[in-house]
């Protein structure tokens, strides 16, 4: 191991970060987002949504992120071109930066993860609470905001941040459609130096810092809201 | 039952671990020759692929087995492995030898051993649309390419020739690799992108007869030598000089021409090397 090589890699890396950083929360934001919709769409029986979600949750999670990718890469461009000629607009699909056809991807398969964990967070509330409120005379979106969301949301942030880093790993996935984030910039240097073991490192601790940052960040947001309760 | 769901899983640990010890133990070959570990590229098809029964083909490891063959006191393990792996393995010695159609550059032969003669020949072609006008380089100004495999030899030719040509601006994206060059030739033929530079031999004009598409190769742009990569060590020295000794003996014996010719159609070796300006 050459630690200067290591440490040059290191710094250069650095500058990727954002970007990526800049992705993967793009990514966890627009996860939980669909993931809610999908969690709730079950938790209120809605007719024939609630089937279809059923049915794309069990595709999503049961397809490899990067052959999803793959398919989103050459099919994404051609169905937007479709669909925007539909509702009269000459737009050509093939022009869709790489980047967002990773974060669609990502973000739907994450969204499958996230929706079981939010379902399940849902479920931890105390029926009694529920009806309770009810018989107050809450309405659904009231007794959401005000009882379910505050509960649910403890529950669900340990699972998060882990879905949180998950994320960050995932889409270096994207560099197979030219999206660049820590690892692809490892590979990248790597490349340029053939140092691979240094620049392979360099990530991994690169990662390590962010996860120890992610960690830390949740557990203190969760004792916070702990405290609240 | 729980205690028969035990016992399957104890069994099947005991079976793991002494799968795993057998890889430090079969070292020397029944003759007394030393087995070591090499590497070839898995789906990159014509120069190197392996078979969805295990079995690896195509020009590089034909060289291979040749070498194998003439070395004595050597007997290969042969092994497809991907791309970063093949190059990360090899740095710490996990592999002693590798070949994928590497180009020779300044960084490989400071890092391995890297034998004088060559294990084969690369054409770089480009895939264009036959309406498109693209002969050479130049043409490609405001095109959009296809992107690169980040630490192939291919974008090092292309970067090379930029810098040599400074007034033509090229606009080059890298990825990592995992689109199929098949993949790649379609994206020619419905117009994403205008060319696709690679090395020929990989199979393309076979995936353009079989899919129909409408797309032709160029001249090559760029004819170079392909090098094994040895694990820089004491004792490989030795490999390094018969591997070295063997590689000379099959280009004079004819042997690299038949074996050009049984994978990829043609003599690689009728064709002048560009010239390497100093």
């Amino acid at each position: 191991m050459n630690f200067l090589i290591l440490f040059e890699d290191f710094v250069q890396l650095l500058a990727v970060v954002p970007q990526t950083l800049l992705l993967a929360i793009t990514i966890f934001i627009l996860s939980i987002l669909i993931g809610t919709v999908m969690a709730l769409i079950q938790e209120y029986n809605v007719p024939v949504l609630k089937l279809i979600v059923v049915i794309v949750k069990l595709l999503l999670r049961g397809t490899p992120l990067i052959v999803l990718i793959f398919l989103m890469y050459y099919s994404l461009p051609d169905t937007v071109t479709f669909l925007s000629g539909l509702v009269g607009l000459d737009y050509n699909g093939t022009n869709i930066p790489p980047a967002i056809i990773l974060i669609v991807a990502v973000s739907f398969t994450v969204a499958s993860f996230q929706a079981e964990t939010i379902r399940g967070s849902f479920l931890s509330i105390n029926k009694g609470q529920i009806e309770a409120a009810q018989s107050l005379g809450y309405t659904p979106y009231q007794m959401f905001k005000k009882i379910i969301a505050p509960q649910a949301l403890v529950e669900a942030i340990p699972e998060f941040s882990s879905s949180f880093l998950i994320v960050m790993k995932a889409i270096s996935l994207g560099f197979m459609i030219t999206v660049v984030d820590i690892f692809a910039e490892a590979r990248l240097i790597a490349t340029d130096n053939s140092y691979y073991v240094e620049a392979f490192f360099a990530a991994a601790l690169m990662y390590w810092a962010i996860s120890a940052i992610t960690v830390t960040l949740s557990s203190k947001y969760e004792e916070y809201l702990h405290s609240r309760m | 039952m729980k205690k028969y769901l035990m016992m399957i899983c104890l069994g099947l640990l005991v079976l793991l671990a002494a799968c795993g010890n057998d890889d430090d133990e079969n070292k020397v070959s029944e003759d007394g020759a030393k087995v070591i570990d090499v590497t070839t590229p898995p789906t990159s098809k014509n120069l190197s692929w392996q078979e969805v029964d295990g079995e690896i083909l195509g020009y590089e490891p034909g060289v291979l087995r040749a070498v194998d063959e003439k070395l004595e006191d050597y007997e290969f393990n042969i092994q497809a492995v991907a791309d970063s792996a093949q190059e990360t393995g090899l740095k710490t010695g996990k592999y002693q030898l590798n070949v994928g159609g590497f180009y020779p550059t300044p960084e490989r032969e400071e890092q391995y051993l890297v034998p004088e003669n060559a294990t084969g020949r690369s054409l770089i072609k480009m895939y264009v649309r036959p309406d498109s006008g693209i002969e050479t380089l130049e043409d490609l100004e405001g095109k959009k390419i296809t992107p690169f495999t980040a630490g192939g030899g291919t974008i090092q030719v292309v970067i090379d020739w930029m810098e040599e040509n400074p007034e033509y601006d090229l606009k080059l994206e890298e990825s990592s690799g995992d689109i199929p060059y098949a993949q790649r030739i379609k994206e020619i033929d419905s117009g994403k992108y205008d060319a696709f530079i690679g090395p020929a031999n990989l199979g393309q004009m076979d995936v353009i007869e079989a899919m129909d598409l409408d797309v032709v190769e160029t001249e090559p742009i760029f004819v170079g030598e392909t090098i094994m990569l040895i694990y820089d060590s004491e004792e490989n020295q030795k490999l390094l000089e018969e591997v070295d000794q063997a590689l000379a003996e099959l280009r004079e014996e004819g042997t690299l021409s038949e074996i050009s010719e049984e994978y990829y159609g043609e003599d690689i070796y009728d064709y002048q090397l560009t010239e390497e300006e100093e």
